[in-house]
C-alpha cells in the first residue's frame, strides 16, 4: 500500500491510521500500546527503528511546551523492556536527554494523507489539522552519499516543542510570510525539526538540521542555510525566487540536500530525501497531484498556502 | 556520447582537432549524431567555422561557431564562440541570423602546446583546453530546459571563459575572466558575459555571477548561474567516504520584471567542492569518469567544475 487518505478524530486515532498503514506496507509492528494518556508504537523495516507515541495536552519532558499530536524518534534497536522514549541510540542532547521532531496541533478532526515508498525506504504522513493547515511526519532512509555509517532520518513540522512564534527568527528569509519553520529539512531554525543518523568525527548518534546550536551537539545543514549576505541567500533561496517559471508555470522540484558539519568548520555532503522535495506552490493547491514524466507527486504547503507559510512548500512523492 | 583527450600545436590547431572531432569521430557518427560542417575558412591568421548540430534523434538544427583570430604583438590568441538559429553562406561570422553580436564569450588561448578536452554529442560540445597552468573551457549547443521543445524550443547556450573587448591575453585575472558556469563581469548588470543563452522568447539572456575587477564580488543579479551564486559553496567538501558528489548547475532568473525562471541544466557539467581537489583530477561518479576543471586560474574550494567524460 503506497498511499491512503481518511480522517482522524485525534491524535491516537491518527497514529493507528499510520500504524495500519505501516504495517499493510510491510512494516514489521513491534509495539503497540498504551503509554499515558497515549499510545505508543515501535515500527521496524530492515535496520531502520522508529518510535512514535500520541501526545494529549502532554509535554515530552520538563522545560517544553505542552502538545496535542504525534512524536517522533528513531533508534538503533528495539528494547520491548524500555518504552518508547528510552531505546538505545535514540537522539538526546549532551545531557543525554530525549529529543524527538512532532507532528502537533492535533486538536481535533483531520484529514491526513499517508505514503509508503522504497529503495530508499520511506514514510510520510501529512495531515491538516485544521482548515488549510499542514503538518507532516516522515521517517525512513536518505539517499547516501558515498558509503558510511547512518542514513536515518526522522522529519517532522515541530521540534521537541511546540516553537512556532511570531519572532523575526521564526521566518524563513526573515519575511513574514514565511513565518512557519515546518518544510521538511528546514535548517533556517536555531533547532529545527530534523534529525539525520549518522557514525562521523567520534560522533555516533543524531545530528540536529538546524542553523546554529545543535541540539544534540552535532550539527547538519540544509539547503536553507543562509549565507554572509542580505537577503539571505541560500542554496534554497535562489531556487524559490525563481520559481515557478515564467516561461511555462512550472516549479522544479528541490532536493533537500544535507550535509553535516565536520570538525574543521567545513561540510560534507551527507544524503537527501528521496521521496520529497522543495516546491513552490505558488500554482498548486494543497494536496494536489500533479505529474512529472511518469512519476507523480503531491504538494503541500509547509504550513497555510499564502498565509504563514506563503508559497513555500513540498511535494512527496505518489505510488498508488 | 564521444570524447576525446589530447595535446593540440597550438590554438589553431586546437580548432582544426575539434572541427574534425564534431564531424568525424567514430562514436558520433555510431550514434549519427555527428555535427555538420557548413563553413570551413582557414587563412594565415583567422580560422571561421561553423556548425550544424543534429541534436540526438538528428530532428534538430543547431547552429554554433567558433573563429580564431591572433595578434602576436599584444600577446593574444582568441576564440569567439557564436551561436545563431540559422546559416547564412552570404553573411559573416558575426551576422548570421539572430547570433550574438557586441561582446561574445570567447576562449583565450595561446600559440603553445595546449592539452585539451573535447566531450560532444548530438546537443552540444564542451571544450577544456589547458594553456599554461590555467584552465579554458567552451560550452556551445543545447542545455537540459526544465521545459518541454514545444514550450522552450532553442535553449542554445554559449559559454566560454573571457568576455570583453576583443582581444584579451590568458593572463588577464579579473572577473571578466570566468568560466560559464559561474561568469562574472567588471561591472554589475552587464549585458554581455561568458553565459549567453538564448531564451524562449528568442532573446540573448546574460548571466552574470560576480563584478568588480578587484574584489568579485558575489550579488543578486537578474541571472544567476546556480549554484555557483551562493557564497557558502566554499564550505563544501567531500562526502564522508572521500568521495565527491556533484551538483547540477542550473541557469535561473528572477528579475524586477516579474520574469522568474529555472530554465534548466548544463548537459554533462556539475559542480563539484575543491576541498583537496586539483584541477586534471579525474573523479568516478557511478561507474563514469568526470575530469575536474578549475576556473580559469582560481583555486578555493568554490571554484570547480567536473566535466563527464562519456
Amino acid at each position: 500500500m503506497a498511499y491512503q487518505t481518511g480522517t482522524a478524530a485525534g491524535p491516537t486515532p491518527l497514529l493507528d491510521a499510520l500504524r495500519l498503514f505501516a504495517v499493510a506496507s510491510g512494516w514489521q509492528e513491534l509495539r503497540w500500546g498504551p503509554s499515558g494518556p497515549g499510545q505508543q508504537l515501535s515500527l521496524r523495516k530492515g535496520e531502520l527503528i522508529f518510535h512514535l507515541r500520541s501526545a494529549l495536552d502532554e509535554a515530552l519532558r520538563s522545560g517544553y511546551q505542552r502538545v496535542t499530536g504525534i512524536f517522533l524518534v528513531g533508534s538503533d534497536q528495539f528494547d520491548p523492556a524500555q518504552p518508547w522514549n528510552n531505546q538505545p541510540g535514540m537522539p538526546r542532547d549532551p545531557s543525554k536527554r530525549i529529543e524527538a521532531v512532532g507532528l502537533y496541533e492535533v486538536e481535533g478532526p483531520c484529514t491526513y494523507h499517508l505514503f509508503s515508498s522504497e529503495s530508499p525506504v520511506q514514510l510520510t504522513m501529512v495531515a491538516e489539522v485544521a482548515p488549510g493547515v499542514y503538518h507532516h511526519l516522515a521517517f525512513g532512509q536518505l539517499v547516501k552519499y558515498g558509503d558510511y555509517p547512518g542514513g536515518a532520518f526522522v522529519s517532522g513540522a515541530f521540534g521537541s516543542s511546540d516553537a512556532l512564534t511570531a519572532s523575526a527568527s521564526d521566518y524563513i528569509f526573515g519575511d513574514t510570510q514565511d513565518l512557519h519553520f515546518g518544510l521538511p529539512f528546514n535548517d533556517y531554525k536555531y533547532a529545527g525539526g530534523n534529525y539525520v543518523r549518522a557514525a562521523a568525527d567520534g560522533f555516533d548518534g543524531w545530528w540536529s538540521v538546524c542553523q546554529a546550536s545543535p541540539i544534540t551537539g552535532k550539527r547538519a545543514i540544509s539547503v536553507w542555510e543562509e549565507g554572509p549576505r542580505s537577503p539571505r541567500e541560500s542554496l534554497a533561496n535562489y531556487w524559490w525566487s525563481r520559481t515557478p517559471n515564467t516561461l511555462n508555470g512550472i516549479a522544479p522540484l528541490l532536493p533537500l540536500y544535507v550535509y553535516l558539519e565536520r570538525p574543521d568548520g567545513f561540510f560534507s555532503p551527507f544524503g537527501y530525501p528521496a521521496h520529497l522535495r522543495y516546491l513552490n506552490i505558488t500554482h498548486h493547491a494543497p494536496a494536489e497531484v500533479f505529474a512529472i514524466g511518469p512519476e507523480q507527486w503531491m504538494a503541500f504547503p509547509a504550513h497555510s498556502k499564502n498565509n504563514k507559510s506563503g508559497v513555500h512548500g513540498y511535494a512527496v512523492r505518489l505510488e498508488r | 556520447m564521444a570524447f576525446e583527450i589530447g595535446v593540440a600545436v597550438n590554438y589553431r590547431d586546437l580548432l582544426e582537432r575539434l572541427r574534425t572531432f564534431l564531424t568525424k569521430h567514430p562514436a558520433l557518427i555510431a550514434a549519427n549524431q555527428q555535427w555538420t560542417q557548413l563553413r570551413w575558412v582557414s587563412d594565415a591568421t583567422t580560422q571561421e567555422l561553423l556548425l550544424r548540430a543534429p541534436g540526438l534523434a538528428g530532428a534538430d538544427d543547431i547552429y554554433c561557431g567558433v573563429r580564431s583570430y591572433e595578434n602576436p604583438t599584444s600577446g593574444y590568441y582568441m576564440w569567439d564562440l557564436n551561436g545563431s538559429i540559422g546559416f547564412s553562406s552570404a553573411d559573416t561570422f558575426y551576422a548570421q541570423p539572430s547570433c550574438l553580436t557586441g561582446w561574445l564569450p570567447m576562449m583565450s588561448l595561446w600559440n603553445e602546446a595546449t592539452p585539451y578536452w573535447f566531450v560532444a554529442n548530438g546537443r552540444r560540445v564542451v571544450v577544456v583546453a589547458k594553456v599554461s597552468t590555467l584552465y579554458q573551457a567552451a560550452y556551445l549547443g543545447f542545455i537540459l530546459p526544465y521545459a518541454t521543445p514545444g514550450q522552450y524550443p532553442y535553449p542554445l547556450l554559449i559559454g566560454g571563459s573571457m568576455t570583453g573587448q576583443r582581444g584579451r591575453r590568458y593572463s588577464i585575472t579579473g572577473p571578466n575572466h570566468r568560466h560559464f558556469v559561474d561568469p562574472g563581469e567588471d561591472v554589475q548588470n552587464a549585458s554581455s558575459t561568458a553565459t549567453m543563452l538564448r531564451g524562449p522568447a528568442g532573446a540573448w539572456l546574460p548571466f552574470q555571477n560576480t563584478y568588480s575587477p578587484t574584489t568579485e564580488s558575489r550579488y543578486d543579479s537578474a541571472r544567476q548561474v546556480w549554484p555557483g551564486s551562493y557564497a557558502y559553496l566554499s564550505v563544501f567538501r567531500e562526502a564522508l567516504d572521500g568521495t565527491y558528489v556533484l551538483m547540477p548547475i542550473v541557469l535561473s532568473q528572477g528579475n524586477s520584471a516579474g520574469d522568474h525562471d529555472l530554465f534548466g541544466e548544463l548537459d554533462g557539467v556539475y559542480q563539484v567542492s575543491g576541498f583537496n581537489n586539483a584541477a586534471g583530477n579525474l573523479i568516478q561518479v557511478n561507474g563514469v569518469d568526470h575530469l575536474v576543471v578549475q576556473n580559469v586560474f582560481r583555486t578555493s574550494v568554490r571554484d570547480y567544475w567536473a566535466l563527464r567524460l562519456a
